[in-house]
């Protein structure tokens, strides 16, 4: 794991397509990658009154109140206002949101190697052992 | 395993298959997330085209895997349903 490299796109209900990558292939560990974390877009969680499950609080899906419009709309504006939060360190990152580093191509496995083991992605070749998994070779 | 110019037997080839196969759909996968990876849709095209070849190769010599390559040899019959089944021992040419 990078640590906070390479987080990004969860897409919480925004549904924007992650396809630019500003993180070159040589930064892998210096806490780049990370974007469109869309804090604000999932209703219970965010400070937002458009939360698309939180129908009570403000304007959700059945309200259609004139101050926040439709709660798809609104939630697209929020994503846009995050934006790529690729910088920012995993400590600094918004609580309660879950993240997923975004893999790079880079090396890939033989082919029959691959076929063997799952995965033609080195980096996802990850063997259960039934130990830790530092330790699982 | 490459598949350059000598002559494969079966088993080898349909191997080769099977792994071609695997690494363009773990490609499909990488690029369902990064259509943009331009190595990557290099790799993918590459791997697709190695594929592809290896199925007209198969066809050939053992007849069609896939209707896909059926019209692909040069046999004067039906080809696909000439040919073993799957489950058919291959040793001796199936159960013919």
């Amino acid at each position: 794991m990078n640590g906070s490299c390479g987080m990004g796109n969860m897409n919480s209900g925004c549904g924007r397509r992650m396809t630019e990558d500003r993180c070159a292939m040589h930064n892998r560990n210096d806490g780049c990658g990370m974007r469109n974390v869309n804090e604000g877009c999932n209703g219970r969680t965010g400070n937002n009154d458009c939360g698309m499950r939180d129908g009570n609080s403000g304007c959700g899906m059945r309200s259609s109140g004139r101050n926040c419009g439709s709660p798809v709309s609104e939630c697209r504006r929020m994503c846009r206002q995050t934006g790529d939060l690729g910088d920012m360190p995993l400590d600094q990152l918004p609580l309660a949101m879950g993240y997923v580093p975004m893999q790079r191509f880079g090396r890939t496995f033989e082919l029959g190697t691959g076929l063997e083991a799952g995965t033609i992605f080195p980096e996802l070749h990850k063997p259960f052992c039934g130990k830790g998994g530092a330790g699982c070779r | 395993m490459q598949m350059r110019g000598q002559q494969p037997d079966r088993k080898q080839l349909l191997a080769w298959i099977n792994q071609v196969s695997f690494a363009v759909n773990e490609m499909t996968l990488y690029l369902d997330t990064h259509p943009d990876d331009e190595d990557a849709l290099a790799f993918f095209r590459e791997k697709l085209k190695m594929r592809q070849e290896a199925l007209e190769t198969y066809a050939r010599m053992f007849g069609p895997l896939t209707i896909d390559t059926a019209n692909d040899n040069m046999s004067c019959s039906f080809e696909w349903v000439q040919q073993p089944w799957p489950w058919e021992p291959s040793g001796k040419g199936g159960c013919r």
